[in-house]
């Protein structure tokens, strides 16, 4: 069986993604539960047979294990309970709602930096010590270092409110364009990342031996890039790709709070402001889950691609 | 190991190159301004003056920066706001620095399941959207000072500990450490004797890639109202309060966001200097 | 008629003050083979990369080198991209790293093809197999399939080979070829090289540190030394008659040392150390199941002695266990059954288990000198740390004595106490490094491939240094090493390892003279003969070591053995003694392996 050592790969990653992803629930929910004051403590003139019906209606009256128990069951069917400060809704909802927006943000930006930052990081490193690669390394130093808050308000100052060529808020306008200020603030960062990554392992690839006995067989420097470069120079991007994803997800906060976007970001900082515990747990939960499931994709990816892996 | 022969380990290890010396360089001249300059104005963080609301940067009464939405002068308040990221900083540093060496060291050396118990702990960290936890921490426990440090330390430790558990174990496979074994120094010394001094390199490197971490973090939750409380002030939350005023004063978004951003660039520029010094690979021959 | 012109090429560094190569001005013609001979540091791998324009970035060039009347020095990447592989090709040293891991052998070498344009659709596919075929690689339709790591480091070189000639160059440049692999191996790399010459009449530039090497395979020769050409002429005038003093230093080196400096008498002597049916394994991940782990036997059960003052050779390729042994008996890996005895007294298997006299008593010398000092300790706290340890009771001046004195046996200046390992020469760190062994006074003293990384005159001198500490000491040493010539110097005593187990155990001239195991036989015929005048034989084994997976049945050399017969494949042979001799062989008696002609 050729592939043997990729699934044993794959399959052991599985199985220690699950204790993972259980302990964050756990670690999450007893966070929740240790914070002093419960949810409706700041209500002002609750009678107190009210606040017992409301805790009562929560279960906040029962003990913790049994808590966690009825959240976790209801967790495995996705019923992540009802939202304290919208009533009405569930957080399932909510987050339902929020959701897709926040994920075509994201994704966009991701396929922004990928793009870019692989074509960039593949430039400076086949014009290793040039201008044009210092140029190119100044600027992706400048791109991870200056803080999404930092960079985000002045686009906003500058291609907003000076020139007046794209719209300063989600809410100011239908068409696509109110796409591009957060997609590129969310994305250069990951840019400049991934230019980084990309020019580092392609440097390392294009000076290693055996691209030195593809130069002495006579071929072409694009030959070498596309056929001996380029796979192995992208595999320490593969695993860059997991705390990417949660990079971005924290980038999205800002980003939304910045241009008034209706996103899950959004929805985390005010259910945190407004102590919405429900919802903050949930969000959390969700988060996780997606950054474990992104990471063991990867995982999973670069067992079948290096073939040291696959085959062993 | 005496300081003069830790410096000249440190200078054997890592050596010196202008992009060092010239970020290093600004870095202190910032520091020095903030913690000195403060006094050689007449106003403080907290006068507010509102006649002089949102005025530009003149030399007029010293307003150097200009004033806030309150009439604070903006000068006097930025260096307040390096000095929150500062101290910070360097609290979450060292609070990361000593979790994150010892945890790496001992995993590093003990080596087996030990090592393997360690690491998936730390791989499992890893996995959390850690800044959320870190909000959720701030929103449950009240905006308290302190654990701003503490939870930011306890994020930052992770990179250290792999960091120096990867370069110990590394290490420890390495003929040198066999030979000690085997002449028969104990493994305590072995430790501190062998591995610690050989770790000193890489451990600098990442104290000055966890800094600039470390402010950004604050400043992140500082933008998002989640860290320093005013009247106190940081870097972040300068740029949150300059956002809401950029269309009428730029300069009071512009001003401390420049400053952040090349406090960042610094750090990181120094970081990266001094690894490429550590590694040979990446030196330039 | 002349290929390949080279006239005043000299090669430097932006920031180093010397050029690595000096005005270095030599010619091959068509069909002539050259080798280019030199130490480590001499320039020969720089002049072959320049040929071809491979030089790194920083590197400068001067001079001229002229391939039929094209002049290379400084010519476009178009150019040259039309002579690699097509005029000139090159087999690199080390064939584990020079094939990309990550890309089939098929889809590397049909890249040859296609960038060349040498043949098209079907043919291309074809023709890589051809030759893949033609290099002796086994089941080439299977291997054109295979990724590099699933190949051993002959059949890799065999790959890497096939592609240098898939262009059917004019000039093969092969670096070092065989410095990465087992001298078994290396004589069926340079075999199937001669072959391979003789049918397509290729011309080549043979680079490599060994003048053996050159004696049977090339007709002229070119000694290099610091980047100047040293001496050049015909192979046989500079063996016969070498011009420089250096040449003759180098020729001094390769042929037959002096012997074992001091004469051993087994009556009077003790044993040192007693082994006894040692055995060390290792366990992996399985490979034919998906959980659990499989065990890998290293050493199989085996017994050994080693009495005061003798000096006891370990030999066999590559992951045959002659490491696995030395380090179970240090301790550094915990030996699954069996014991070690020091003086009669069991010691434990793990080094945590043993107290300091022991430990003392059982010193190393590791392969790589640089690697094996603490790079952050100056010299003389390295080699006082041993003196802390086991005689605390010296005051600091005492040490210092010690050290210094230590340091005057090991022919060190004394300036060097100060410096770090890194401001050290290869040589010198060896120096050092036997010089902390040797401080506490060890009883035994194991060397792992000691001078393996040492060439020429620094290796003889490091030899020298251990036959002085033992005449001086009674000093007992395991000398572990592949490279018979150095082992037929310095040992009294060599053990023949395969496979994990010894196959035969002879006093040091009796097993040049009269091998009794045919793989004893194969390793003494591999070592290259550093005489002109001799023709290289065939190579005496084919193939390579098995997996210790896959350990054969019966005697575990008989898949490779040329006298093996029935019973070698189901029976194993048990060790028997045999004229002083012990060997584990069904046919050692009736067979008469001692070689025809004395290796002089």
């Amino acid at each position: 069986m050729q592939q043997r050592g990729a699934l044993r790969f794959a399959l052991t990653r599985l199985l220690s993604a699950i204790p993972t992803l259980f302990l964050i629930i756990v670690l999450a929910f007893m966070m929740m539960h240790a914070a002093p004051g419960g949810p409706f403590d700041e209500e002002r003139a609750m009678p107190p047979e009210t606040a017992a019906n409301i805790e009562r209606a929560y279960h906040l009256d029962e003990p913790l294990p049994q808590q966690f128990m009825r959240y976790f069951g209801a967790l495995l069917q996705g019923d992540l309970g009802p939202s304290y400060r919208y009533p009405g809704y569930s957080v399932a909802e909510l987050i339902s709602a929020a959701m897709l927006l926040s994920l075509q943000l994201g994704a966009l930006a991701m396929l922004c930096a990928l793009i870019v930052g692989i074509a960039v990081g593949v430039l400076a490193a086949l014009r290793r010590n040039t201008p044009i690669d210092r140029l190119l390394t100044g600027l992706a130093m400048m791109g991870i270092s200056i803080p999404i808050f930092v960079i985000a308000p002045i686009f906003v100052l500058v291609f907003a409110v000076n020139l007046g060529w794209l719209p300063a808020s989600w809410s100011g306008s239908d068409s696509g364009s109110r796409y591009l200020l957060p997609v590129i603030a969310l994305a250069l960062p990951q840019i400049a990342y991934v230019a980084r990554l990309t020019r580092g392992s392609m440097i390392e690839i294009m000076s290693s031996d055996f691209v030195r006995t593809a130069r002495a067989q006579g071929l072409g420097t694009f030959t070498i890039v596309r056929l001996h470069a380029l796979r192995p120079a992208m595999l320490p991007l593969l695993s860059y790709l997991g705390p990417a994803v949660a990079a971005v997800l924290t980038g999205s906060v800002v980003v939304e709070q910045i241009f008034g976007i209706p996103g899950l970001g959004q929805l985390f900082v005010r259910g945190a402001l407004n102590r919405d515990y429900t919802l903050v747990l949930g969000i959390v939960i969700f988060y996780a889950t997606l950054v474990i499931v992104f990471n063991l994709i990867v995982d999973i990816l670069y067992g079948f691609l290096d073939p040291r892996i696959r085959n062993r | 190991m005496s300081m003069p022969a830790m410096f000249s380990e440190l200078r054997r290890q890592l050596g010196g190159s202008r992009v060092v010396v010239v970020t290093a360089g600004f870095l202190v001249l910032v520091f020095v301004a903030a913690i000195v300059g403060p006094m050689f104005s007449p106003h403080t963080y907290l006068d507010s003056n509102l006649d002089a609301r949102l005025i530009q940067p003149t030399r007029d009464a010293m307003h150097f920066f200009g004033t806030d939405d309150l009439g604070r002068d903006l000068f006097v308040r930025t260096l307040m706001g390096v000095r929150i990221s500062l101290v910070v900083a360097v609290i979450a540093t060292f609070v990361s620095l000593l979790i994150g060496v010892a945890y790496g060291a001992i995993a590093g050396y003990a080596g087996g399941k030990v090592d393997a118990v360690m690491m998936r702990l730390v791989d499992t960290l890893y996995a959390l959207p850690f800044i959320f936890f870190v909000i959720l921490l701030m929103v449950y426990f009240g905006q308290n000072f302190l654990l701003i440090f503490v939870a930011i330390g306890a994020v930052n430790w992770l990179d250290m500990a792999r960091i120096v558990r990867g370069q110990t174990l590394a290490l420890r496979e390495r003929e040198f450490v066999e030979s000690a074994r085997l002449i028969g120094v104990s493994p305590a010394r072995i430790v501190f004797r062998h591995i610690t001094p050989n770790l000193l390199g890489v451990v600098v490197v990442y104290v000055t890639l966890t800094v600039p971490q470390a402010i950004l973090i604050e400043s992140f939750m500082s933008f998002l109202g989640l860290g320093i409380q005013e009247p106190q002030t940081s870097l972040g939350s300068l740029v949150n309060n300059g956002v809401r005023h950029m269309e009428s004063a730029p300069w009071v978004l512009l001003i401390p966001a420049t400053l952040l951003a090349s406090i960042l660039l610094c750090f990181n520029f120094l970081g990266d200097g001094l690894r490429d010094q550590l590694d040979p690979k990446e030196k330039p021959e | 008629m002349t290929l390949l012109s080279i006239r005043d090429l000299t090669i430097r560094y932006e920031r180093s003050p010397r050029p690595v190569v000096d005005t270095l001005s030599f010619s091959i013609a068509k069909g002539d083979s050259v080798g280019l001979v030199g130490a480590s540091g001499s320039g020969k791998t720089q002049t072959a990369l320049a040929i071809l324009g491979l030089l790194h970035g920083k590197a400068r060039t001067t001079g001229s080198i002229r391939y039929a009347q094209q002049e290379l020095v400084g010519a476009s990447e178009r150019v040259l991209n039309n002579i690699r592989a097509r005029r000139i090709a090159m087999v690199f040293q080390d064939p584990g790293t020079a094939l990309n891991p990550y890309l089939r052998i098929g889809t590397q070498l049909r890249q040859v093809v296609l960038q060349h344009r040498l043949a098209t659709g079907a043919e291309v596919n074809q023709r890589v197999i051809r030759m893949l075929a033609k290099t002796g690689l086994p089941d080439p339709q299977r291997q054109f399939n295979a990724y590099p790591h699933q190949l051993s480091g002959g059949m890799r070189q065999r790959v890497m080979i096939a592609s240098a000639l898939l262009g059917e160059p004019e000039l093969l440049i092969a670096d070092e070829p065989t410095t990465a692999i087992d001298a078994t191996v290396q004589a069926q790399i340079l075999a199937l090289l001669r072959e391979l010459r003789q049918e397509t009449g290729t011309a080549l530039l043979l680079i490599t540190h060994d003048l053996a090497i050159v004696a049977g395979n090339c007709a002229r020769t070119l000694v290099l030394h610091d980047g100047r050409l040293l001496e050049e002429g015909s192979t046989q005038t500079i063996f016969a008659r070498p011009v420089q003093e250096r040449t003759r230093s180098m020729l001094a080196a390769v042929r037959e040392g002096h012997g074992p400096a001091a004469e051993f008498c087994a009556s009077d002597r003790g044993p040192t150390l007693q082994v006894r049916d040692l055995t060390v394994s290792y366990t992996e991940p399985a490979s034919d199941r998906f959980w659990g782990r499989s065990e890998r036997v290293a050493v199989q059960p085996l017994s050994v002695g080693i009495r005061r003052g003798e000096t006891v050779a370990i030999v066999g390729e590559s992951g045959c266990g002659k490491t696995s042994l030395a380090r179970a008996i240090l301790g550094l890996v915990p030996a699954r059954g069996g014991s070690v005895r020091l003086f009669g007294r069991d010691l434990s298997p793990q080094l945590r288990g043993r107290n300091n006299t022991e430990r003392r008593n059982l010193q190393l010398v590791f392969q790589n000198p640089v690697a094996s000092l603490n790079p952050a300790l100056r010299i003389k706290t390295a080699i006082a740390e041993p003196l802390k340890i086991h005689e605390p009771e010296l005051t600091a001046a005492e040490r210092a004595e010690r050290v210094a004195r230590m340091l005057e046996r090991v022919n060190l200046d004394d300036e060097l106490l100060e410096r770090l390992p890194h401001e050290l020469s290869g040589g010198q760190a060896q120096r050092v490094a036997i010089a902390r062994a040797l401080i506490v006074r060890p009883a035994l003293l194991i060397c792992d491939e000691a001078v393996a990384s040492l060439d020429g005159p620094v290796r003889q001198g490091i030899l020298d240094l251990l036959a002085e500490e033992q005449r001086r000491s009674a000093l007992s040493i395991i000398f572990i090493s592949h490279d018979l010539n150095i082992v037929r110097q310095i040992s009294h005593r060599v053990l023949v390892m395969y496979m994990g187990r010894i196959v035969e155990t002879s006093v040091s001239r009796t097993l040049f003279s009269k091998p009794l195991h045919p793989y004893s036989r194969a390793l003494i015929d591999c070592v290259p003969v550093p005489d002109p005048g001799v023709m290289p034989p065939a190579p005496p084994v084919t193939g390579e070591a098995p997996s210790v997976f896959a350990r054969p049945d019966g005697c575990v050399f008989h898949p490779r053995c040329r006298y093996a017969v029935e019973r070698c494949k189901t029976e194993m042979p048990h060790e028997e003694c045999i004229g002083g001799t012990l060997v584990a062989c069904h046919r050692a008696a009736e067979l008469d392996l001692s070689p025809a002609r004395r290796v002089s």
